[in-house]
C-alpha cells in the first residue's frame, strides 16, 4: 500500500509538486493571518491594558471615594472589570512601557502620575453609562474613554486580517482543487488496476486509501513547508525587534508553535476534502 | 448455486439485453452460455458479478440475494467469484507472481499466504518456471494461465468466464479449456460465455443458449447448434 502511494506521487510529479506548493502558501497565509491577529492583539493590550475607560482620580487619592466609585461602578451591568492603580502601579507601568527610553524613566517623578480606576466593559458603546453614573462624584480629576481608539484600531486591524484571510482562503481553494485533480489524474492513470481490484473485491476503501494518503501527505509536506518558513520570518523579522522596540510586546516562539495544530488540522481538512471530492462518481461499484 | 430468475436487463438507452431469463446452475456444474454477439451473454455475467443491476427478476448468488446487496457488501461477494475475461486483464507492469498476489493483496491476506498460495497456483496452471516474468514476455495462453491463476487463487465458489478463449488459437484454447475442467473437478462452478462451437462441443457439458436475450435452449450435454 505505501508503495502505491510512492508511485501515485512520483507519477505525478508535477502536479504533485503544484499541489504541496499552493498548500503551503495558503497555509503559510493562513497561518501569518493568525500571527498578526496575536501580534495585534498583544500590542492593544499593552497599550490600553485592554481596558476601555480609565477614570483618573485627584490627588491625594481618598480611599474612601475610591470604594464608592468602585461600588458603583461595579452596580452598572454593562461593566465587567474595576480595577484600582495606584500611583506605583501606574508608574512601574509607565517605567515599562518606555523602558527604552532612559531619560524618560530616570527623570519620571512617580508622585506626578495619577492613580486611577481602570475599568473594563462588556459593550464598549456603553460609555455614556458611565460617565453619566460618575459624573458630580468627588475625587474625579478626568473620565478618559479610550473606546473610540480601540474601536479605530481594532477596524484597521480587522480590514487587514480578513484580507489576509481572504487571500489565504483562495489559496486553500486552489490547493484543494489542484489535489483533487492529482488524485484523479492517479485515479485515471491506474484505472486498469482499480478495475481489477474491484473485481476480487477490494472493499472500496481499500481502493480509496492510497489515493487519500496521497492527498494528505501532499498537503501535509505544505504544511510543514508553511510552520518552518513562519519560524524563518518570525526569526528574520521579530527577533531583531526584540533588542530595538521594547515597549511593544512581540510574538513568541509558543505563539507560533500555538499556530501549527491550526496549520496541520486546516491542511488536513482541505486534503481529504479534495480527494474525496476528486474520487466522487470514479469509484461507484 | 447461482439462481436466476425471471430476470430482465434493460440498458438506460433502451436497450433489452435480457428478457424473462431463469436459469439454474447447481454447485459444482459447468455451463456454457452460448449465442450470437449481442445475444446477452455478457450482461449475463455482469449481472451475476452484480456490476449491473437486473430491471426485473432475482438473482441468488453463492446464496445472496443480489438485489438486497447493499453496495459495500458487493466485494465480500466477489471474493466467492472468479472471473476471467478474453482480454485477460493484466496488469503490465507486475510480473506473474505480483500479477496473481495482488489479487490476494488488495483483499488482505497476510504476505505468508500469498508467498505460499501464488506459486501453488501457478504451478497448477503450469506456468511454475516463469514467476518472474512479464506478461508482455508471454504468449497469449500463458497469458491467459495467469489470469487464470489470479482468479482462483482465492479458491472462489463460482468462476465466471467471458470468452476466455477469445483471443486465443485452437491448440490453445484446449489448454485453457483442460484448466477450466481441472477447477470444475475440485468443485468450483463454471459458467463460461463463448461462441466457440468446436470447444463446446467437444466438452460435451451443458449448454444454454441465448438469443436477442432470451434462453432458447437449455440442454445437459449439448452440442453448439
Amino acid at each position: 500500500m505505501l508503495r502505491e502511494v510512492t508511485q501515485g506521487l512520483r507519477r505525478n510529479g508535477l502536479v504533485a509538486f503544484a499541489a504541496v506548493s499552493t498548500t503551503f502558501i495558503a497555509l503559510l497565509l493562513f497561518g501569518l493571518a493568525l500571527l498578526i491577529s496575536r501580534q495585534v492583539n498583544l500590542m492593544i493590550a499593552a497599550a490600553t491594558g485592554n481596558v476601555e475607560v480609565a477614570v483618573y482620580l485627584t490627588d491625594p487619592v481618598n480611599p474612601q471615594a475610591v470604594a464608592t466609585l468602585t461600588g458603583k461602578l461595579q452596580e452598572l451591568p454593562v461593566v465587567s472589570n474595576v480595577h484600582y492603580e495606584t500611583k506605583e502601579e501606574a508608574c512601574a507601568r509607565f517605567k515599562q512601557i518606555f523602558a527604552s527610553q532612559r531619560a524618560l524613566v530616570e527623570n519620571v517623578d512617580c508622585n506626578t502620575l495619577p492613580a486611577s480606576l481602570r475599568v473594563k466593559l462588556d459593550d464598549p458603546q456603553q460609555y455614556a453609562q458611565v460617565a453619566a453614573v460618575l459624573k458630580g462624584q468627588p475625587g474625579i480629576d478626568r473620565i478618559v474613554d479610550q473606546s473610540g481608539f480601540l474601536n479605530r484600531l481594532f477596524a484597521v486591524t480587522r480590514v487587514f486580517r480578513v484580507g489576509v484571510l481572504i487571500v489565504s482562503m483562495v489559496m486553500l481553494i486552489a490547493a484543494a482543487i489542484l489535489i483533487a485533480n492529482t488524485v484523479r489524474m492517479g485515479l485515471f492513470a491506474r484505472r486498469k488496476e482499480i478495475g481489477i481490484m474491484k473485481l476480487v473485491g477490494a472493499t472500496n476503501w481499500r481502493i480509496r486509501a492510497p489515493f487519500l494518503i496521497e492527498g494528505l501527505f501532499e498537503s501535509l509536506i505544505g504544511a510543514g513547508a508553511a510552520v518552518l518558513f513562519l519560524f524563518g520570518l518570525k526569526v528574520a523579522f521579530i527577533n531583531p525587534l526584540y533588542g530595538t522596540i521594547q515597549f511593544v510586546p512581540w510574538v513568541t516562539n509558543r505563539d507560533v508553535v500555538a499556530v501549527i495544530p491550526w496549520l496541520l488540522v486546516a491542511g488536513a481538512v482541505v486534503a481529504v476534502v479534495a480527494s474525496m471530492a476528486g474520487m466522487r462518481r470514479f469509484l461507484d461499484v | 448455486m447461482i439462481t436466476v430468475q425471471r430476470v430482465t436487463k434493460v440498458y438506460r438507452n433502451g436497450v433489452v439485453a435480457l428478457e424473462d431469463v431463469s436459469v439454474e446452475v447447481e454447485k459444482g456444474e459447468f455451463v456454457f452460455i452460448v449465442g450470437a454477439s449481442g445475444s446477452g451473454k455478457s450482461t449475463f455475467i455482469r449481472l451475476l458479478l452484480k456490476e449491473e443491476e437486473a430491471s426485473k427478476g432475482d438473482i441468488y448468488v453463492a446464496g445472496k440475494n443480489l438485489a438486497k446487496l447493499s453496495p459495500w457488501k458487493v466485494p465480500y461477494l466477489r471474493r466467492n467469484i472468479g472471473t476471467v475475461f478474453q482480454d485477460f486483464k493484466l496488469l503490465q507492469d507486475k510480473t506473474v507472481f505480483e500479477n496473481v498476489a495482488f489479487a490476494l493483496d488488495v483483499i488482505g491476506k497476510p504476505k505468508h499466504v500469498i508467498d505460499q498460495r501464488v506459486p501453488e497456483i501457478l504451478e497448477l496452471v503450469g506456468l511454475g518456471d516463469k514467476l518472474n516474468g512479464y506478461p508482455d514476455e508471454l504468449s497469449g495462453g500463458e497469458q491467459q494461465r495467469v489470469s487464470l491463476a489470479r482468479a482462483v487463487v482465492n479458491r472462489p465458489l463460482v468462476l465466471l468466464a467471458d470468452e476466455p478463449t477469445g483471443n486465443l488459437d485452437p491448440s490453445t484454447s484446449v489448454d485453457i479449456m483442460r484448466l477450466l475442467d481441472k477447477v470444475n473437478r475440485i468443485g468450483t462452478t463454471v459458467v463460461m460465455a463463448t461462441h466457440d462451437q468446436a470447444i463446446v462441443d467437444a466438452m460435451r457439458r451443458r449448454v444454454i443458449e441465448l438469443d436477442c436475450g432470451r434462453v432458447i435452449r437449455d440442454q445437459s450435454r449439448g452440442v453448439y447448434s
